[in-house]
């Protein structure tokens, strides 16, 4: 569908930001181009539409050379998603998404049916959306219309640079779901631009990983997964992965089923919980799982002998955290209280513990095991 | 008793000389009209030439810039020895003055308009005739009439100055009240000139407001 022969580019100041590219781009597939910024994926993007003219060698597009096409009726026949969206705020939705065939000059009848159909396909009710502007929307609701403006005209081939990099996280997943499912439908050549390896992983059937101007590796998510090429790609995967999510919190580092105790309970019976549980430590909580504070084996121990001692006269009450506390401040507490572990407490219920291995298995990426099995591995 | 002594003198002076009031309105309104209008064929296709070329733009702007600083009394004297009197000295003059606040709104509304719109149209295959007509004109619509309603109250109130290259207008009215020592008759000249100057003012806010388009002002 699109090949690349030689391409390389440099900018009047010296600067090179292409060398040598070669690419095929198969009909239906969606590539994505990633790389770190300045890696030239935007430059062999916006080749494709010809906004940039390559200095060397030649694109084609089903065998014909693009240098040989009228750039402007070359772009109709290529969808354009970008970043900033671009939809013009003077339009309403309708008129946006008519823009290309407008240009094409498609009659009004088949205009409007192509509106209303494409509103349909990303879920966006026709009745109530046509007659909108563009600022009256939100911007994830802007960006589907982005992406049918590009669908509009039907094109064969659809550029899309960072399109979904610039919403908020719930509707970038959204976005990129949709884009999975929609592609299974439109089946286009699809050729995608992204600085989020999560993103390409979803997304992608094949991904060409650049730098410098060079791609380093093209593959599929899972072969790129399993046999990166070089030192860089498998870095830039691994990077990319880690930097992404922000640093965990206490709900990923803690486990969830812990070992519980009321505060009315003798302390024989703690210690009878706390030898069949092999924890040194116990969670006391009131009716609904409502945060008391903890006892640990040395006061159960101390105060053993007094049969009259409950529960709630040897509790010691280490103050909780609640689950969105971050993995830093965790740490902190661990080195600073020499705590053996933190319940995290949300709205004054219990809803987990971190001890120092669960934090590690949490940083690790493990699932967590409940406390008895925990208990059995660090004790 | 000496302020209602005025006004009726006022009256009197408006009844009796309302032929030459009307017609100076009427050489004031053609004055003012034809210089704006071809002050506006001016600036606008230079504003959008030289929001293409940014480099020119700082220069033309403070040429024009300048023209606007000369008092306007001189620039009116300072063309008469290349013009003599009559109307074209007054229209030249008064076009010269209107060119700043038009060509320097275009440019701004211009380059002002948010360049991903531009970007989307050209990846998605627009002429620059297109982009031009579709997106940045009337996108800078509302910025460019802005400076055509500076220009036209700044214009309005200008012209009363044309009556000393003889081109008639409103000042004659004035200029005949300051020499003859009536302040009646200097008001007969002055308050329509005023009202002119506010009518316009009003009417082209209301074009402004007509031009922003709809979707823009949505986001207000």
């Amino acid at each position: 569908m699109i090949t690349f022969e030689h391409i390389s580019k440099k900018f009047p100041d010296g600067t090179e930001a292409l060398k040598d590219i070669n690419l095929h781009i198969e009909k239906g597939e969606l590539l994505t181009l990633i790389g770190p910024s300045g890696c030239g994926k935007t430059t062999t993007m916006k080749m494709i539409n010809r906004l940039i003219e390559p200095s060397g060698g030649q694109i084609y597009i089903d065998g014909k050379p693009i240098s040989e096409r009228d750039p402007v009726e070359l772009r109709r026949s290529i969808g354009y998603v970008i970043q900033q969206i671009g939809l013009l705020p003077h339009m309403t939705i309708a008129e946006n998404i008519a823009l290309i065939p407008n240009l094409k000059k498609w009659d009004k009848d088949k205009i409007d049916k192509r509106v209303d159909e494409m509103l349909n396909l990303v879920g966006l009710e026709p009745a109530t959306f046509r007659s909108r502007y563009p600022l009256e929307l939100s911007g994830g609701q802007q960006q589907r219309v982005g992406v049918i403006r590009a669908l509009a005209a039907e094109p064969p081939i659809i550029l899309m640079d960072e399109p979904f990099s610039a919403l908020d996280p719930i509707s970038r997943e959204q976005l990129q779901d949709e884009l999975v499912k929609l592609q299974k439908e439109i089946q286009k050549t699809i050729v995608f631009v992204t600085h989020d390896m999560d993103e390409a992983m979803k997304i992608a059937d094949r991904i060409a990983i650049m730098k410098d101007g060079e791609i380093l590796q093209i593959d599929t998510p899972d072969r790129l997964l399993r046999h990166p090429k070089n030192e860089f790609v498998r870095n830039f995967i691994g990077d990319e992965r880690m930097a992404k999510g922000q640093a965990p919190s206490a709900v990923d580092l803690m486990i969830r089923k812990v070992a519980t105790v009321k505060e009315s309970r003798g302390l024989a019976e703690a210690f009878r919980l706390m030898k069949s549980e092999r924890v040194d430590s116990l969670v006391v909580t009131g009716p609904e799982h409502a945060y008391k504070g903890v006892v640990t084996i040395d006061h159960v121990q101390e105060h053993y002998d007094d049969d009259e001692k409950r529960i709630q006269d040897v509790i010691e009450e280490i103050e909780p955290i609640s689950p969105n506390v971050l993995y830093p401040e965790i740490a902190k507490r661990f080195a600073e209280k020499q705590s053996i572990s933190i319940p995290v407490v949300e709205e004054g219920k219990l809803v987990g513990l971190v001890t120092s291995s669960s934090m590690m298995r949490g940083l690790a990426g493990l699932e967590q095991h409940s406390y008895r099995e925990e208990g059995a591995l660090s004790e | 008793m000496n302020e209602e002594n005025f006004f009726f003198l006022f009256i009197d002076i408006v009844q009796s000389r309302w032929d030459d009031i009307f017609v100076a309105l009427q050489e004031h309104l053609f004055l003012s009209f034809i210089s704006i209008f071809i002050a506006i064929v001016i600036s606008v296709p230079l504003g959008i030439f030289i929001s293409r070329r940014k480099k020119l733009a700082e220069p033309f702007i403070a040429v024009t810039a300048i023209f606007q600083t000369v008092p306007s009394l001189a620039l009116f004297g300072f063309l008469i020895p290349f013009l003599g009197i009559g109307n074209v000295t007054a229209i030249i003059a008064l076009t010269v003055y209107a060119l700043l606040p038009i060509l320097r709104n275009t440019y701004t509304g211009i380059t002002s308009v948010d360049q991903s719109s531009i970007e989307a149209g050209r990846g998605m295959g627009m002429t620059d005739l297109q982009i031009l007509m579709k997106i940045e004109v009337p996108l800078s619509l509302p910025v460019i009439m802005a400076g055509v309603r500076t220009a036209t109250v700044l214009t309005i109130g200008v012209a009363t100055l044309a009556t000393f290259v003889g081109a008639g207008g409103l000042g004659d009215i004035i200029y005949r009240g300051l020499t003859s020592n009536k302040d009646e008759l200097v008001l007969a000249g002055a308050l329509p000139a005023t009202i002119l100057a506010l009518g316009f003012d009003l009417i082209l806010k209301l074009l402004e407001n007509a031009a922003t388009p709809k979707g823009v002002k949505a986001k207000k």
